[in-house]
């Protein structure tokens, strides 16, 4: 069996001072999850750059390299998950993506994301739709179906 | 009458989402709602308006193309608005969209956008139907106030007799390397019926046609920059129903070119536009009028709030000053923006309105507040 490649991160961890470790337990309580984006385990996709992630989150590319067309899913309008995301992806905030997307989607241009509320729901869509891209919680990502393409670290 | 509106509004869009349900169940909705009220502060004129008596100075046009006016007295009819589009995705390749607005200076909600997308290619897009003329660089959202800084959009640039066509357009969305590409190109006709831009000149019941609409534009983004330019014809033409001694035609020509720049919290928008009109018939026949116009601004944004001032000018300039003379017209402004949340904001807007040349609606300091949304 061919083993699939180490998806690549976005911000790769750093070796870690013992002032700095003992800090981040500190923080741990109120520590966030990484954020993995997915696809269905049949894409022959293996990895994406932040870079392709933006492109077709922000519709500028519609298929992947492959040149499967992709079916983008986004998480909830006002999930906190979504400001992440598009803040590493893209540097935008939320009212700057909401306002990019307002100008494509009402002259006509492209269709934003659906957006599908909750982890669960998100990768049950995925799951169920080989064209699908769509980002999680990766704590939420336990599921053989489908399959890590970035991960986004916190 | 702004109730009627709405129900119209709503009844046809809850058809159009209720008929294409039938074809294919993934329907998005969508829409967006301004609500702008503002009075003139103070202006050079007093009493009737000289081209339309109805209009009482000091005054303001705040959007010519539905003749939307301020006066001494706050209103909240001059531009407010609502639309709501449905998008039916039958395939991944095809497509419906249709788009309704309403207004309260418009008995009936009006259809925008009434279009079929086909999906050519990854890159390629064909649309067939009614949409916005891509005329600058706000023209095709110039309704969707939660998108831009200002209260209203310049009036020097965004002042048009026609704001729609029904035809097709080709569009081309790529990347070079870290430059994004956007290109389209269009061509169709409208007919507007009693058209409102009209009574800026006190006809009530013209006609305005605008066939052989042919155009392209261009839009590059990198970073922080985005460009566009764009070329455009037609030819237009008037027909005055209650007198024919107004009826005239031109051959019109509009070039444009926007440069808006982002870094950090800062942002600077701008655009140049030259219009060209040659008189075909009517009493300005053989007359050639060149409109240069241009419109700067520069922004801040810190947290939740956006500060925005803009200068803007438009002029015409005559090819036989005797017949027509040239006309000045120049408008600074000052926005402040407050974002209730990413989908809905405050904006308030002073402007300053004044005439170098000769005297049409005369100077006008002008007060204006929105809520702005999108949904």
């Amino acid at each position: 069996m061919r083993r699939a490649p180490r998806p690549p991160v976005f911000d790769p961890p750093q070796r870690l001072g013992p002032r700095v470790a003992l800090a981040m337990l500190l923080w741990a309580g109120g520590a966030q999850a990484d954020i993995a984006v997915i696809v269905h385990a049949d894409n022959p996709v293996q990895s994406l750059t932040v870079r392709q992630t933006a492109e077709l989150y922000l519709g500028r590319v519609r298929t992947f390299d492959t040149g499967q067309y992709a079916v983008v899913v986004d998480q909830g309008r006002d999930d906190p998950l979504r400001g992440r995301f598009f803040k590493d992806v893209s540097g935008m905030s939320i009212g700057q993506v909401t306002a990019y997307w307002s100008r494509l989607q009402f002259t006509g241009q492209v269709q934003p994301p659906r957006s599908i509320d909750g982890d669960a729901a998100v990768l049950d869509f995925v799951r169920r739709n080989p064209a699908a891209i769509g980002y999680v919680n990766s704590t939420a990502m336990v599921d053989p179906r489908v399959k890590t393409v970035l991960v986004l670290r916190e | 009458m702004p109730y009627r509106n709405l129900f119209t509004l709503c009844a046809t869009v809850a058809a159009l989402g209720l008929s294409v349900a039938h074809a294919a169940p993934d329907v998005q909705f969508s829409g967006f709602l301004s609500v702008v009220g503002g009075r003139v502060l103070s202006g050079s004129l007093h009493g009737p308006m000289p081209d339309n008596p109805d209009v009482n100075c000091p005054c303001y046009i705040a959007d010519y193309a539905n003749f939307g006016t301020y006066d001494g007295s706050f209103s909240l009819a001059a531009e407010s608005r609502v639309g709501l589009q449905a998008t039916a995705t039958v395939t991944d390749r095809f497509s419906l969209t249709a788009q309704v607005t309403a207004r309260p200076l418009d008995a009936n909600a009006q259809l925008q956008w009434a279009y079929a997308t086909f999906v050519l290619s990854p890159t390629w897009d064909l649309q067939v139907g009614r949409k916005r003329i891509p005329q600058y660089f706000y023209s095709d959202f110039q309704d969707v106030g939660m998108v831009y800084p200002w209260v209203g959009l310049p009036p020097e640039l965004y002042g048009w007799d026609a704001t729609n066509y029904n035809g097709v357009s080709l569009r081309n969305r790529s990347a070079l390397g870290d430059v994004y590409l956007n290109t389209s190109v269009f061509a169709g006709s409208e007919q507007v019926k009693d058209s409102r831009y009209m009574r800026a000149y006190g006809q009530n019941h013209t006609d305005v046609r605008w066939d052989n609409l042919l155009g392209a534009d261009v839009e590059l983004s990198k970073g922080g920059w985005t460009l566009r330019a764009v070329a455009m014809q037609a030819d237009t033409a008037f027909t005055d129903k209650d007198d024919p001694g107004n009826d005239y035609s031109e051959q019109m020509q509009a070039y444009g070119l926007a440069a808006n720049y982002e870094h950090n919290n800062w942002f600077v928008l701008s655009e140049i536009a030259t219009n060209i009109r040659r008189n075909q018939t009517g009493p300005l026949a053989g007359v050639t009028i060149t409109v240069p116009a241009a419109s700067i601004g520069v922004g801040y944004r810190s947290g939740k709030w956006t500060g925005f001032a803009n200068y803007s000018q438009y002029q015409e300039l005559s090819s036989d000053t005797a017949l027509l003379p040239d006309n000045d017209y120049r408008h600074s402004a000052l926005m402040l923006k407050y974002e209730l949340s990413p989908r809905s904001a405050i904006k308030t807007q002073l402007d300053y309105y004044w005439e170098p040349g000769p005297v049409y609606s005369g100077d006008a300091r002008v007060w204006r507040i929105s809520y702005d949304r999108t949904f």
